[in-house]
């Protein structure tokens, strides 16, 4: 459970990790260790969904906890832990040298997917948007989804894994990429038009 | 856009404000419009539901990936260097 409190003037959040927090931070470096078991598969995730590589992916989680373990003592509980950590990795990821295979940084309008003038658009949604999920959702269509979503560019990618796969809502995704929230919800909501054009191009292809 | 018999207007509205609706960020007053706008036009009601599967299947699919066997080792290696 998450508990604001006010403390001095400023807001406190104690989540589960507090109390591991605090003890590292007063000297019991040994347990960061729980931190790093704790949190690891998580980071390594969202590598391997920013990256597409586990050679880059580990890289990630290895400068990501380099990074917080040098930095905790300045971490001021200001958010939850995991909200800070994955700001870390985000800025980490931010920094890391675009590889040539990756999308170009470039900006995604509304416009282009939008349907072109006297373009015949469907009555019904298509069969693969009707299907119960689980008989669509296979090995082959998982990894067509994270080609999509390899394929958006940087920025669109990020907001995109951190809000429909890691989870956190739009204000903690504003928060840790340091945009405002109409700009994570723009963000958003292009990468999704993106993948979801994507997906039109797998299914028509198949059909 | 070939929609019929109603204001297309409309529809590229809802069009940008379909991820909020998915995500239930509309208020009350937006959220409605919408719904009747839906209800209306099957060409919106397609559109979400496209968009609406894409959210599910990028949710769904987003399964832990097996770590690497040397990480955790590598980790602790790292963090007991760096806590010399
Ligand atoms: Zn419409």
């Amino acid at each position: 459970m998450t508990r604001r409190e006010i403390m001095n003037g400023k807001k406190t959040v104690r989540d589960e990790d507090f109390e591991l927090v605090q003890a590292i931070n007063n000297g019991r470096t040994d347990l960061f260790q729980q931190l790093v078991e704790k949190y690891q598969q998580k980071i390594y995730n969202f590598g391997m969904r920013m990256c597409g590589e586990s050679r880059d992916a580990e890289d990630l989680v290895q400068e990501t906890f380099l990074t917080i373990f040098r930095y905790l003592k300045g971490f001021r509980y200001e958010t939850r832990f995991k909200n800070w950590m994955y700001r870390v990795a985000t800025t980490t990821c931010l920094k890391a040298k675009r590889k040539p295979k990756h999308a170009p940084e470039r900006e995604l309008s509304l416009e282009e997917f939008m349907p072109g003038e006297g373009e015949d658009l469907p009555d019904q949604a298509p069969d693969w948007a009707q299907r119960p999920l689980d008989q669509l959702l296979n090995e082959e269509l998982a990894a067509h989804i994270k080609n999509a979503i390899i394929d958006l560019p940087k920025k669109y990618r990020m907001v995109m894994v951190l809000r429909d796969q890691e989870g956190f809502s739009t204000e903690e995704t504003a928060q840790m990429l340091d945009i405002s929230v109409s700009n994570a919800k723009v963000r958003l909501h292009r990468a999704r038009l993106f993948v979801r054009e994507k997906l039109k191009g797998y299914f028509d292809h198949d059909a | 856009m070939t929609h019929k018999g109603h204001d297309h207007r409309k529809c590229m509205a809802l069009f940008e404000k379909m991820s909020e609706y998915i995500d239930r960020e509309l208020d009350e007053e937006a959220r409605a419009l919408v719904d009747a706008h839906i209800r209306a036009c099957c060409h919106c009601q397609a559109c979400y539901e496209t968009l609406q599967r894409t959210v599910d299947l990028c949710r769904s699919s987003a399964a832990d990936y097996p770590l690497p066997d040397s990480l955790s080792e590598k980790l602790r290696a790292m963090i007991e260097a760096a806590g010399r």
